[in-house]
This record gives structure tokens, C-alpha cells and sequence, in this order.
């Protein structure tokens, strides 16, 4: 060791600054390693055994797999997590975009409005579900707030299975909205006003010149904004655990991928079937993310 | 010079190893201890243990709380790493799935300061029947810590409100409970409920096997056979009960999945009746300033068996996985631990029906404990069966689609019948 330390000072600059940058390195890679590689190869290997927990894992190979083709709960979680994933990233990139637009304009109170909006951030997920499901009691606020357009005494927010998928999304989008309008504006400070103002004298109107000159120029920010906002759609468990009736219910209508995991390995003692819906799910998000990655690899506008 | 350095050292680190296997061979024997986080019973655990190891000084033990919420996942990863406690308190949900795969290990009742098994049973009052929770096969497989079944509780104050008496008017059958549930039901202009009568637990899966089905049962059926492993779903019994509980929701529309928790509404005041606590409900009832009165379940008009809810409890299990001496030195301290029933019961609510204790003249004047006792040695414990939360999951499921979804009960019973049978297949063939 401390000879392989002598010969590396006599050994070239070069050397020197290679061998030490793999020793800074390496914490990092260790960490990478136990951390992410260790429990991603697990999981690949307990998902071809059937594995109890309570008992030593038994390989099957491809079983729990194949099973998983005709588990009506597996089949039922991949509807539910992709309705999920696209009411809260398509409403939310659209309505995040045109709250940071409107942020984006000067006009008194901005900032204190701003940071309002962004209050729903703040308070972790949890939080915001049990304030949600106080809001969503079947004769709370919400009900007596939508009361003069229904009519309604009682609405089951939760427990209806049409409207409690709708519910989640509205209470995931609620929190998600305001971040993603930050993302937005900070794309948006980044554009030079100058390009805007050429747009202007070359006589295009406010619209046009968002459709041709900002909106282009904000492509990496929305593929940022989509690639985060998806993957955090797939990944959907908090909520669903926290405030669905049963955790998950009703009849299963937001039983998530994620959720479905942590009920097979934790609840059913099926870790075996839990970790082969993980790997699947991982696919799932890998495949999306990397198209949406290509997507921003297409035409490419720069400031330069 | 040198060599006979080397010589030296070697000897010396092998002298350095093999102290810890002597001392291994004739030390002290470690009990890895896991409770549930129950902060009254604490102060109390770790009192007795510290009087044990001081009269076992050949046995430490290593105590550990796990939070409730954590429970399940921190015992499963521990067992699954191949670790996890020696002696660990568990509720008899998953027993079942503990026992078949072979996570237990058969009480010692030497060990526990018993004579034998039978002797054990002896030492309890409803023994055969309340240590049956942890019996497989004639062969008792835990020691309780605390033995539970569900009471009905009666807020007086709105029983009066309403003109009613809570003891006279309270509802001896299910058919009453409706009329008298109709009385203490407030809504408000717009029909919507602002306090309910009764209502059914509907939040967690669980209570398909610890109040639904017991109401099964009543009526002479049972929705699972524990040792056979299968299920009687499509019955006249469960129609029975299924429409009892849909007509609740949906006709009489008394209450149903959508509303407050009943033990919240209960403790706070905005439900007459609460069917579904122990009686470690007592101390959260009379914080919450609530002048109650407690009763029996209510039974079937027409019933045939006269159980209340399902019996459940929690008991001291031994890891199968731990060395025989360990596993002695853990039933000695788990027969340790639950010789003081009145401690436990005083200081932390938690009820052991040892004979001494439950006829003692002090247990006898207990305002509640006689209802309690006199429900739980005349019920049935829930199902032990593999798979317990998977079938409960779809119970409740079968639940849900005919009472909230609406579908009928020709088309979901059968098939929560057949999924249930393929569930339990599939958790006795591992």
C-alpha cells in the first residue's frame, strides 16, 4: 500500500491526478453500489423466487412473472397507475405553465401571491392528505363549497369508486401545481427579453410570440417538467395509502403499482410477487423516461 | 528473533479467539426481546426484566420497542435477514402465516414454570378456548400478553337526549339495534348525517373477519374453515349479514365507509353507540370526558350460536430459528412476564385471564371486565389462516363492490367465494 503510494509520487502528474481522482470518487461509488446497484440486483433476483420473507427465498425463474399476467390485482393497478400518471402530468404541466405565466407578469402583490401559491409545497405529503380528507368529509368544507352548484347535502369524495381516483388527483396536483410553476419561471427568466421584444416589432402579438419564441426555448425545461412529473406519477404511494378507504379502495380503484407492491411484500408476505411488480414498474419508467429524453434530443433551439 | 516474534503473536491471536467460544460454551444466554410500543406497559417491562436477569443471571436480555405501524415490516425484514427477536409479542392476525412457515417454535411449559401443556390451559380461566389463538394441532404455540374482544359502549348523554335509557333501551339483538341506531341519528336540513346512532368499523379489511363474520356465525355459518382452508362465501348466512350491512348504507342509510372512524365519532361525540373497542377503549373514552355504559354484543333475533365478536389477541412467541437454549431461556422469561396479570392490567389495560386474577375480588368488582370476559369465553377466535390480510383484502373488496359498487350479490359472492378458495389454496400449497 504505502509502496503503491511511494511509486505513484514518482509516477507522472498525470498519474498522480487519475489515481487520486478515483480514491474522491470512490466514497461516491461505494455509496452508489450499497445503496442503488445492490438493492436494484436484489430486487431483479428476488423477483425470480418465491419469497415469504418469513422463510428463505426459492428460485422459480420466470414464475412470478407469468403469474402476474393473469393477477387481476396486478392488472387493475397498471389502469389505475396510468390514469393516475396522466391526470396529474398533462393537467399539471399545462395548468403550472399558465400559473408561472401569469407570475411572470408585473403587477402589484406579485411576490406575496407568489409565495402563497407556493405554500402547498411546503407541508410534506402526508400532511396534506389528512388535511385533505378533513376538506373531503362527505358533509365538510368542500361539499358545503360546491353545494350551491349541486345541491347535494352529502358528497362521498373518497369512498365513491368514480370519484375518489378523481380526488387523488386533484389533491396530487393541488401540491404538485406550484412546484412545477417555479421550474416553469425559472425556464422563463432564462429567455432574454430582447427575442420577445423582436418578436413584438416584427409585429406578432403576445400569443405568437410565446408559440414561436418562448415555448421553443422552454423545450429542456419541459422535458425536466415532464420526466420529473411522470416519474413521480408512476411512483404514486402516499396518498393512496394515507386517505383511500382500506388503502386502496374502494374495489381497488387507487390501488396503485406502488401501492400494490407494499401490500404484496408487506401485507400478503409475497415479496416474491412484490419485487417482480417493481421490476416491472421500473421498466415501465425507464421506457417513458428515456422517451422523453429522445424527445429533447430532436430539433434543437439554442441561445447561442 | 524474528520468528519466534511471529510464533508468539500467532499463539496469542489464537488464544485472543478462542476466548469468546469458551465463554460462549458456559456464559450468559442472550434473549432478543421485541414489544410493541405501548407506553404504559414499558416502565413495567423493563422492571420485571431487570428483577428476572437478576435472578437468572445466566440470561440477558436485550429489550426493544418496535412502534406499532413499523410492527409488521420490522419483523418480517428481521426474520427474512435471517435475524429478528427471540421472544416477540404478536397479535394472532398473521399467525397463521407464521405457522406454517414454520416461524414458531411449541411453548416449553417447563421452561414457562408449568408442569405441562394441560397445566397451562389450567392456569386460565376460558383456557381451552381463550389460549386457542395460539394453539395448532393440539400443541400450544404462545403465552398471551393480552387477550381481547370487542365491547359496545353507549354514550348516555345522547342515549338521554333522545329519551332513551342506555342500559333498559340498548339493543340486545341486531334487529333492535336498527330501531334504537334510527333514534340517536340526527341529520340536518339537507339529510346529511351530522350524528350517527351506530355504525359499522369500515376502514381496514381486518374487521370482515372480526365483526362481519362473527355476525356470519351467529347465524350458524362461518365464511372460513381454518383447517381445512376453505371458504363459504355463497350462503344464506352471509346474505343475510351482507344485506343487513348493505341495507345500513344504502337503505336506511345510517351510516356507511364514507364517514368519520367510529372510535373517533365516538370519542368525540358524534356517534351514540361504538361496537368495536376493547377494553383498552376505556381510558381513551373517559379522557375524552364521554359518561358511558358498556354492554354486550348485540345477537341475531334467529340466532343459533350465541358468540359476540371474534376473539384476538396478543401472545409471546418464540423464534423456531433460535438456538434450544435460547428458546428455553426465552419461555422461562416469557412465563416470567405474564405472571403478573394485575400489574399489567392495572398500570398498562392490558387483560391475561389467569384464574388467580380473574377471581380475585378485585377483578371481580371491575365495572367492565365481567362483560368483556363473559363475550370473549363464549366467542370464537377470527380464522388463523395463511394469507389472513390477503383474504380480508378480499373480503372486504366482495364488500365493497356490492355495498358501495352496487353489484349484486348473485354475481360477487360466488366470486369473492372462489377467489378467497384460490387464495387459501395457493398460501397452503408454500
Amino acid at each position: 500500500m504505502f509502496s503503491a503510494l511511494r511509486s505513484l509520487g514518482r509516477g507522472s502528474s498525470v498519474q498522480r491526478r487519475q489515481v487520486w481522482g478515483l480514491i474522491f470518487v470512490l466514497p461516491t461509488v461505494i455509496f452508489f453500489i450499497i445503496f442503488f446497484l445492490y438493492p436494484i440486483v436484489s430486487g431483479l433476483l428476488f423477483s425470480l423466487t418465491d419469497f415469504t420473507l418469513l422463510r428463505p427465498p426459492v428460485w422459480v425463474g420466470l414464475q412470478n412473472y407469468q403469474d402476474l399476467l393473469k393477477d387481476r390485482l396486478f392488472l387493475k393497478s397498471l389502469s389505475v397507475t396510468m390514469g393516475y400518471v396522466v391526470g396529474t402530468t398533462v393537467p399539471v404541466w399545462v395548468l403550472s405553465l399558465l400559473a408561472a405565466l401569469l407570475f411572470y407578469q408585473r403587477f402589484p402583490g406579485r411576490e406575496f401571491t407568489k409565495t402563497l401559491f407556493f405554500t402547498p409545497v411546503l407541508p410534506s405529503l402526508i400532511v396534506v392528505a389528512i388535511v385533505w380528507r378533513i376538506l373531503m368529509q362527505p358533509n365538510g368544507l368542500l361539499t358545503q363549497l360546491t353545494r350551491p352548484f349541486t345541491g347535494l347535502g352529502e358528497v362521498n369524495w373518497l369512498s365513491r369508486p368514480d370519484l375518489s381516483p378523481i380526488s387523488m388527483i386533484i389533491i396530487n396536483n393541488w401540491t404538485t401545481i406550484p412546484f412545477y410553476m417555479l421550474i416553469w419561471l425559472a425556464g422563463l427568466t432564462g429567455i432574454p427579453s430582447e427575442l420577445r421584444d423582436a418578436a413584438l416589432v416584427d409585429g406578432a402579438n403576445r400569443v405568437q410570440s410565446f408559440l414561436r419564441v418562448e415555448l421553443p426555448l422552454l423545450r429542456p425545461t419541459a422535458v425536466f417538467v415532464a420526466a420529473i412529473s411522470s416519474i413521480n406519477a408512476f411512483q404514486a404511494f402516499t396518498l393512496q395509502w394515507a386517505i383511500s378507504p382500506g388503502r386502496g379502495g374502494p374495489i381497488d380503484v387507487n390501488t396503485t403499482m406502488g401501492l400494490l407492491i407494499w401490500k404484496y411484500g408487506f401485507q400478503f408476505y409475497r415479496m416474491g410477487d412484490a419485487a417482480a411488480v417493481s421490476v416491472v414498474l421500473f421498466a415501465m419508467i425507464l421506457v417513458v423516461t428515456v422517451f422523453q429524453l429522445g424527445l429533447s434530443r430532436g430539433e434543437q433551439y439554442s441561445l447561442e | 528473533m524474528s520468528r519466534r516474534l511471529v510464533l508468539a503473536v500467532v499463539a496469542l491471536l489464537l488464544i485472543v479467539a478462542m476466548v469468546p467460544t469458551v465463554y460462549g460454551q458456559g456464559g450468559p444466554v442472550t434473549v432478543k426481546l421485541w414489544m410493541h410500543v405501548h407506553p404504559p406497559r414499558v416502565p413495567l417491562d423493563e422492571e420485571l426484566i431487570a428483577q428476572f436477569e437478576a435472578e437468572n443471571p445466566d440470561i440477558d436480555v436485550e429489550y426493544t420497542t418496535v412502534p406499532d405501524q413499523e410492527w409488521d415490516t420490522a419483523l418480517a425484514t428481521a426474520l427474512a435477514g435471517g435475524g429478528g427477536p427471540d421472544l416477540f409479542n404478536q397479535a394472532t392476525f398473521a399467525i397463521g402465516d407464521f405457522y406454517n412457515q414454520g416461524i414458531l417454535a411449541p411453548v416449553d411449559p417447563v421452561a414457562a414454570g408449568y408442569a405441562d401443556q394441560q397445566a397451562i390451559l389450567d392456569a386460565y380461566a376460558f383456557g381451552e378456548s381463550l389460549l386457542a389463538g395460539a394453539m395448532f394441532d393440539g400443541v400450544l404455540y404462545g403465552l398471551p400478553t393480552e387477550l381481547s374482544a370487542y365491547g359496545c359502549y353507549a354514550n348516555n348523554d345522547l342515549f338521554e337526549a333522545a329519551g332513551l335509557d342506555p342500559v333498559a333501551d340498548f339493543p340486545k339483538t341486531w334487529e333492535e339495534m336498527r330501531e334504537v341506531a334510527e333514534k340517536l341519528t340526527i341529520r340536518d336540513e339537507s339529510g346529511a348525517l351530522v350524528q350517527r346512532g351506530f355504525d359499522f368499523i369500515w376502514s381496514n379489511s381486518i374487521f370482515m373477519l372480526l365483526i362481519f363474520n362473527p355476525m356470519v356465525q351467529q347465524l350458524g355459518g362461518d365464511m372460513i374453515d381454518e383447517v381445512n382452508l376453505v371458504a363459504h362465501i355463497d350462503t344464506p348466512e352471509v346474505r343475510q349479514v351482507m344485506s343487513y350491512w348493505n341495507d345500513w348504507v344504502n337503505t336506511w342509510k345510517l351510516g356507511g365507509p364514507q364517514y368519520e372512524l367510529t372510535r373517533n365519532a365516538f370519542l368525540s361525540g358524534n356517534l351514540a353507540m361504538d361496537c368495536d373497542m376493547g377494553n383498552w377503549g376505556v381510558p381513551q373514552v373517559v379522557d375524552a370526558g364521554i359518561n358511558y355504559t358498556l354492554h354486550p354484543q348485540p345477537r341475531w333475533a334467529n340466532a343459533v350460536n350465541n358468540n359476540a365478536m371474534a376473539n384476538y389477541a396478543y401472545f409471546f412467541m418464540v423464534n423456531a430459528n433460535a438456538a434450544p437454549e435460547v428458546q428455553a431461556a426465552a419461555w422461562k422469561l416469557a412465563g416470567f412476564l405474564t405472571s403478573e396479570p394485575q400489574r399489567y392490567f392495572d398500570v398498562a389495560g392490558l387483560f391475561q385471564s389467569k384464574k388467580d386474577f380473574v377471581e380475585s375480588e378485585y377483578f371481580q368488582q371491575n365495572e367492565i371486565m365481567p362483560t368483556f370476559l363473559a363475550d370473549m369465553g363464549v366467542s370464537k377466535y377470527h380464522p388463523r389462516i395463511p394469507a389472513f390480510f390477503e383474504v380480508t383484502d378480499a373480503l372486504m373488496r366482495g364488500r365493497d363492490r356490492i355495498i358501495v359498487g352496487g353489484e349484486s350479490m348473485d354475481v360477487v359472492l360466488p366470486e369473492m367465494e372462489q377467489e378467497v378458495n384460490d387464495i387459501l389454496a395457493r398460501a397452503a400449497g408454500q
